[in-house]
């Protein structure tokens, strides 16, 4: 195995008196798509501006292709491709002067392979940058930043604001760019549904840490939800060690299990209380289930629940 | 051949394809000789990481059901037989499965949930008969 | 970097046009004559007052493109080396800036090719134009240091506003030195800018991250940088501020007079009605008793700055020998250059081209040239007799004549009756009232001051005044009767006396009225913002100052060892400041040896260095990181080893 393309090593950052990321530790190899997920304000951005020498972490240190972040040299920068958060772009020239702009300033940026991208999604070359929508720019800056054959990807939400329809042109292109020049990747995003698409492996941020970083099969596979009720009501599920999190459902409790073993399963069934099959268990349910608190808490006061 | 995935299924996409692929195969939709979509053809088509469809095509490769030719594509080999049964199994079970589930919370017992397969599995045997 | 210039060449080039089209007009605004042909310093004025800003905006501008455009991380992430960057930032203010200082100069001078006084015209001038815009370069430095400096923007613009007073007025204090101050200022510009530039680079490519302190090293070497701009900066600032309050304070003190020989009183003007003068009492409050001035002169404390006037109100710099037109007639102009001492008379040609323009220098016989102060009786627009030039030169008491019209190439010496020496000529406003009053109402006489005596002069020459008249002249010399014993902004001591030697009065000027005490204490307030050690530094300067006209770095109050308490005041304050940014940083976490630093920074330099010390040390910068041990850390529920998916290969 060579060494790992992206790595960050107890990295921690705090903005004003809020820590944000608390010693986060993990890998991404090369060729991989890791998908980095998280709520709003779990650091994901942080994370993303530390690893491109942005921002200086307070302790640890991130490090991609070999160096560390806040040393990279412009030939390291060469080899990444960036999308920031709003893709950000200079508004006031043209598409294909951006183009020339980046052909300019990076030497292994392929211009014909930018301008047929470009033509094939329907960007108009002479109009200003400004002037489009949100999710032509998103397309522009990843055509922009994969031309130039970068070694590794790093995408802050590039779907960020778009629309289910440009999502899945920004989806198409990203697909059709993987196909063609097979990088690693690392992005972080909300749209978990597009997310489940693409990804290789993803990772779950909250509490300054990763809480789950594995592949998507294994998220799906090794993950289980069923619904637990017991004999009678108000009775919590026996503690297991496949169990993971529980949550009060109305008519019982949901369990997410990792691992269950047959005897974990007949723990949770004895005593009078009824264990359901295996239910579908999307990305975004698991997510869900993992970084809320477990319990009742809700927005509506429970006066005001709709009793069925 | 149509190839539909559910990103948000409990199973992995690769498996999915997987088990399309050896579906179309298993009914004739595809036959020996046919050239399945390119690797980055099937990624757009689907909306899935192109990794993924990698993947499921070394599953496909090394199960013999399909064959890569470098520059050439991906082909469909004639080998259906036992693969065509493993598949009909499993559907089978899926079948099976739903109605089991459906009859045990409708309060059936299990004694005549069999016998109810057994009626079933009669008149069958007999509308074949008639039909041979 | 020529992409990146490529880049922004939709920019360079609208901004250029649109300085070069208000330069254009500004410069097309004053008459090609005055520019090219007559002696002129109007030019200058302009160049500070519009050029300077506009550099300054141009610089900000550029500065901050990508803070507009919040391009910032993408262009961090150019594989550019940041200073490459930055330098083609600085090629592209420096090339709008070109545009705006030179096309305007060619258009001004294309515009007067067509006028028949072209063939006067001194094109040569255009180099020193040229060397007078180069004001615009620490502008345009200043202006994109402002834009690059880390803090929020409203201190950095007020940062920025007072550096920018400090740089402008040295550089135009240079300016005034005469003929050397020329290329003393182009180097001074081209230094600054440079200083400027060098430090706007510093804060370009190092990333600002206000939850990390500066780096050790650079805030030692800029630190003691920083120290130093801001007090001088508060210094400029606060030299202006004080001259204004001396200025108030100086007029508002009464004033010396001398009522009859021999009785000399305190008298000032009734300022809420002006009714006229009184007399005032030694509190300085007025007395009902009104006095008679009549034209004659008085002696107030302002005297101390008589004809010394702030830096920045000598808007016409003397970096162009000053030249004067001294007087106009129908045969064209006369002017005299002080600094060459020559006088030429020039006339202009008619709009129609009838006649040719023309140029002609005239000579005294004796082969001299005319000092500084030489001077003509009253000014050209005031002098009746237009057809007689007189110029009298007190440098060597000699007073001349020419009648250009009648086309004189040469000076022609006047003798005063008597052999007596030119001293000054007298107007009929050096005295409002008297016997000269009535004869210098009459519209062909002026008036000669002589060492000995006055003299008159009429169609038939000059003739001396009778003694009563002349015996009025030498009690006008009052003024030379008064002395000061002590130099200072706030107080004096005056003493009287008359002509053979007695003291016949004597007052010291304290604050005694109420306003006076109010202008004297926000004086004192004022100098409070400045810098203890500077402080220190005046106190121990031997010999006192008496006002604040240069005083940025010397504090006239302290200067020659004046007022210790005050100087103890302010060293307490800056004992203050100084323990709290020390108490402050080190409750913030900071390492003891940056408090320490801060600490001293701000003893030395006082109220300035503390306030800029808020720009630099920002309150999340120390904050120490707190490690988590493992068993408070989120646990990682989920973990999948490490493994490569399949390498794709172009399989299409």
């Amino acid at each position: 195995m060579s060494v790992p393309f992206i790595q960050f090593h107890d990295v921690y950052r705090h903005f004003g008196g809020k820590e944000v990321l608390r010693g986060l530790s993990f890998e991404i190899g090369r060729g991989e798509i890791f998908a980095l997920l998280g709520r709003n304000g779990s650091g994901k951005t942080t994370a993303l501006k530390i690893l491109l020498g942005f921002l200086e972490p307070h302790h640890g240190e991130a490090r991609i292709l070999g160096a560390s972040s806040h040393t990279l040299s412009p030939d390291l920068r060469e080899r990444i491709g960036y999308v920031g958060e709003g893709s950000r772009l200079y508004s006031t020239i043209r598409v294909q002067d951006h183009v020339a702009f980046e052909a300019a300033t990076r030497k292994a940026f392929r211009r014909d392979f930018a301008e047929k991208a470009i033509d094939r999604c329907g960007l108009p070359r002479k109009s200003l940058v400004g002037v489009l929508s949100r999710g032509q720019r998103a397309q522009l800056a990843l055509i922009l930043a994969v031309s130039a054959e970068p070694d590794v990807l790093v995408f802050d939400d590039p779907a960020m604001g778009l629309d289910v329809v440009m999502r899945r042109e920004l989806l198409d292109v990203m697909i059709d760019l993987l196909s063609e020049k097979g990088c690693g990747v690392l992005f972080s995003s909300h749209i978990l549904t597009d997310v489940e698409r693409i990804a290789d492996r993803v990772g779950i941020l909250h509490g300054g840490r990763l809480i789950v970083d594995a592949t998507l099969s294994d998220v799906k596979t090794r993950l289980e939800r069923r619904l637990w009720t017991g004999s009678s009501p108000g009775l919590a599920p026996p503690p297991v060690e496949a169990l993971l999190v529980s949550r009060r459902r109305r008519d019982g409790q949901e369990l997410l299990l990792l691992d269950a073993k047959p005897e974990d399963l007949a723990t949770l069934s004895n005593g009078g209380a009824r264990l359901s099959a295996p239910e579908p268990l999307s990305l975004e349910e698991a997510f869900l289930l993992l970084v809320t608190d477990g319990g009742e808490a809700g927005i509506l006061p429970r006066s005001q629940e709709v009793s069925s | 051949m149509l190839i539909r995935v559910d990103p948000q299924s409990s199973e992995p996409i690769f498996e999915q394809i997987v088990f399309q692929v050896k579906g179309g195969v298993a009914r004739g939709e595809v036959t020996e000789g046919d050239r399945l979509p390119s690797v980055r053809e099937l990624a757009r088509e689907v909306a899935v990481n192109p990794n993924t469809v990698l993947r499921a095509y070394d599953v496909l490769e090394r199960e013999g059901i399909i064959v890569r030719r470098q520059g050439a594509g991906c082909f469909v080999t004639g080998k259906k037989s036992r693969l065509a049964d493993e598949e009909k199994l499993l559907r089978l079970d899926d079948l099976l499965e739903k109605t089991v589930t459906e009859a045990f919370h409708l309060g059936f017992q299990p004694g005549e949930i069999r016998r109810a397969l057994e009626r079933g599995l009669q008149g069958l045997r007999f509308r074949k008969g008639k039909n041979k | 970097m020529r992409a990146l210039l490529h880049l922004d060449r939709g920019w360079i080039f609208l901004l250029s046009v649109i300085g070069v089209a208000m330069f254009s007009t500004v410069c097309l605004d004053q008459p090609f004559v005055s520019g090219w042909v007559f002696p002129s310093d109007r030019f200058v004025g302009n160049a500070l007052l519009i050029l300077w800003p506009a550099a300054m905006i141009l610089g900000f501008l550029i500065g901050c493109r990508d803070q507009l455009e919040r391009t910032t991380e993408y262009l961090i992430h150019r594989p550019l080396h940041p200073s490459r960057i930055f330098a083609s930032r600085v090629v592209a203010g420096g090339l709008i800036l070109a545009a705006w200082i030179v096309l305007p100069l060619l258009v001004w001078m294309a515009s007067g090719l067509a006028s028949p006084n072209s063939a006067l015209a001194e094109w040569g001038r255009f180099f020193e134009y040229l060397a007078l815009d180069t004001i615009g370069l620490p502008a345009l430095a200043l202006g994109l240091l402002t834009a690059l400096l880390p803090g929020f923007l409203p201190l950095r613009l007020i940062v920025g506003s007072v550096v920018s007073l400090g740089v402008m007025s040295a550089s135009y204090r240079i300016l005034q030195e005469g003929r050397a101050g020329l290329p003393l200022f182009v180097t001074f510009n081209v230094l600054s800018a440079g200083a400027l530039l060098v430090a706007a680079r510093r804060c370009f490519v190092a990333v600002r991250d206000s939850d990390r302190p500066f780096s050790g090293a650079w805030l030692s070497t800029c630190g003691v940088l920083i120290g130093a701009t801001s007090v001088i900066a508060a210094g400029v600032g606060l030299c202006l501020l004080q001259d204004e309050i001396q200025r108030e304070l100086s007029y508002d003190y009464p004033q010396l007079f001398e009522v009859e020989p021999g009785r000399v009183e305190l008298v000032a003007p009734d300022r809420t009605s002006w009714k006229g003068w009184f007399l005032a009492g030694e509190d300085h409050a007025l007395r009902d008793e009104p006095v008679e001035i009549g034209g004659r002169p008085t002696w107030g404390v302002s005297n101390l700055m008589t004809g010394v006037n702030p830096f920045w109100l000598e808007l016409d710099a003397r970096w162009r020998d000053e030249g004067r037109r001294i007087l106009t007639g129908p045969w064209g102009s006369a002017w005299l250059d002080a600094g060459s001492g020559q006088v030429d008379i020039v006339t202009l040609a008619p709009a129609d081209g009838s006649s040719r323009p023309s140029r002609r220098r005239v000579a005294r016989p004796d082969g001299a040239v005319f000092s500084p102060e030489a001077s003509a009786p009253e000014d050209t627009y005031r002098n009746r007799d237009r057809s007689r030039l007189f110029i009298g030169d007190p440098a060597d008491g000699t007073i001349w004549e020419l009648e250009p019209g009648r086309g004189d190439t040469a000076f022609r010496r006047v003798e005063l009756p008597g052999g007596d020496v030119f001293v000054d000529w007298i107007t009929r406003y050096d005295w409002s009232r008297g016997a000269l009053r009535d004869l210098l109402d009459r519209k062909d006489v002026f008036a000669v001051e002589g060492r000995n005596a006055i003299h008159l002069r009429t169609d038939q020459g000059f003739e001396t005044l009778d003694g009563a008249v002349a015996a009025e002249a030498v009690r006008a010399a009052f003024l030379e009767r008064v002395r000061v014993d002590t130099l200072d902004p706030v107080t004096a001591t005056v003493h009287a006396h008359d002509e053979n030697g007695k003291e016949i009065f004597s007052h010291e000027f304290l604050p005694r009225t109420g306003r006076e005490r109010a202008l004297s204490m926000a004086l004192h307030a004022a100098s409070f913002l400045r810098s203890p050690f500077l402080g220190v530094v005046s106190y121990l300067r031997p010999s006192p100052l008496a006002s604040y006209r240069n005083a940025v770095l010397i504090d006239p109050l302290l200067a020659g060892g004046k007022r210790s308490g005050f100087l103890l005041a302010l060293l307490g304050v800056g004992y203050g400041l100084a323990w709290e940014i020390h108490r402050r940083l080190r409750k913030r976490g900071a390492p003891a040896s940056r408090a320490f630093f801060w600490a001293a920074l701000v003893f030395l330099g006082g109220v300035s260095v503390y306030i800029v010390s808020f720009l630099v040390e920002t309150p999340g910068a120390y904050r120490k990181v707190r490690l988590l041990r493992d068993e408070e850390a989120p646990r990682c529920l989920l973990r999948s080893s490490l493994t490569l998916p399949p390498q794709p290969e172009n399989v299409s």
